[in-house]
């Protein structure tokens, strides 16, 4: 993640859980790489693009459950962001902003091709993933062999997330993997955060019959 | 929209849908990233400003310059110029080909070279090389207008090459 980044002044509801969320955003800096990009700076655009690169993929990632697809629609999005950025008001901020575009074109994609399923191998989670107390306690109160089950609880977790609605595979994205508060998703999706709160409580109500197995 | 939902017990479940934020790309996938997004934009960017007939396109539908009176008085006059060149020089029905001398090569044909016009495109010769191996040429277009001096080769067509031993 860039490392421009301070705490954000989000009044998130923090998952109980060792994992931090996504790290906050500093969008100081942002509205002055805007107005620079929006007079055809590329290099300004350059950056907003390094500061929420990873951010981006990983909404996308989450929402796809592939890596390729993940790669090429965040930056889809970036390229769409560039083209839009003359039309960019600043009602909202940029990060919110970029977020909807991405959210919206991820969508249509889903919409218009069948995701596939191809996930993340075991390798590709990151190093304190074996650290992680919540994954440790897990993993090893299931089974021994817990490289099976890292990859299993992986399967489990893309698949389960890819039997949601994507409305409400949206919400528990943005919210219990990416950390952001409901007012910011609804400004993000363009509704209200009771439409937010009540997919995100349908979504885990699912999530929660159908990794049962993980639970107990 | 129900603003009094029942606080959903699925701390579990929250717990677990945060591990995901371990699935994270190799190391290293986002050193390139901006500028694959920039070579996105800039390719497409490309076919809009780049291509040739969507240049021309752009010119004549996005700015309207041939309703301006001026262009159209200078496209006139342009038209008018490009009209009476034609005329004048007219078409001459006949292109003679010099013979060149100094590549010590040898017609075997017509000594006062070669001669084709419109109306009967194909002109045969041989051309004789000193090595011993010899080439038919056809020629089947010639322009009309003879050669001020030397070789005029242009424009012309030729068609078949016949090898010989």
């Amino acid at each position: 993640m860039s490392g421009a980044i301070a705490l954000m002044d989000f009044p998130v509801e923090r998952p109980a859980t060792a994992v931090p969320a996504a790290p906050p955003v500093d969008e100081s800096g942002d509205r002055e790489l805007v107005r620079l990009a929006q007079s055809g700076d590329a290099n300004a655009f350059d950056e907003l693009v390094v500061r929420y690169q990873e951010r981006i993929y990983a909404l996308v990632y989450h929402m796809t459950s592939n890596h390729e697809d993940a790669g090429d629609l965040a930056q889809e999005a970036f390229v769409k962001a560039w083209k839009a950025l003359r039309n960019f008001k600043g009602d909202s901020s940029f990060y919110t902003w970029v977020y909807r575009i991405a959210v919206n074109h991820t969508l249509n994609h889903l919409k218009t091709r069948r995701a596939r399923t191809q996930h993340l191998s075991l390798n590709d989670l990151d190093f304190n993933a074996e650290h992680d107390p919540d994954l440790v306690q897990l993993i090893s109160h299931k089974n021994p062999r817990r490289d099976i089950n890292l990859r299993e609880l992986g399967e489990r977790l893309n698949a389960a997330m890819q039997k949601l609605s994507e409305e409400h595979r949206t919400v528990v994205t943005l919210h219990d993997i990416q950390g952001l508060p409901h007012d910011e998703i609804a400004k993000i999706l363009e509704c209200n955060p009771g439409t937010v709160r009540s997919r995100l409580f349908y979504a885990r109500q699912q999530l929660q019959a159908w990794l049962a197995d993980f639970l107990r | 929209m129900n603003m009094d939902l029942p606080p959903d017990n699925n701390e579990a479940i929250r717990r677990l849908l945060a591990l995901k934020r371990h699935e994270t790309p190799p190391p290293g996938y986002f050193r390139n990233f901006s500028s694959q997004v920039r070579a996105r934009i800039e390719r497409d960017a490309a076919p809009a400003s780049g291509g040739f007939w969507n240049q021309i396109a752009g010119f004549l539908g996005g700015n309207g310059w041939w309703r301006q009176p001026n262009a159209l008085i200078g496209s006139g006059l342009a038209l008018l110029a490009v009209t009476g060149f034609f005329l004048r020089n007219g078409p001459a029905p006949k292109t003679t080909l010099q013979r060149p001398q100094a590549a010590g090569l040898d017609f075997g044909g017509s000594s006062q070279g070669l001669s084709a016009t419109a109306a009967s495109p194909a002109v045969h010769e041989r051309l004789q090389l000193p090595s011993g191996m010899s080439y038919r040429i056809e020629i089947l277009a010639i322009d009309s207008n003879p050669p001020p001096y030397g070789l005029r080769l242009t424009p012309m067509t030729v068609s078949g090459i016949e090898w010989q031993r």
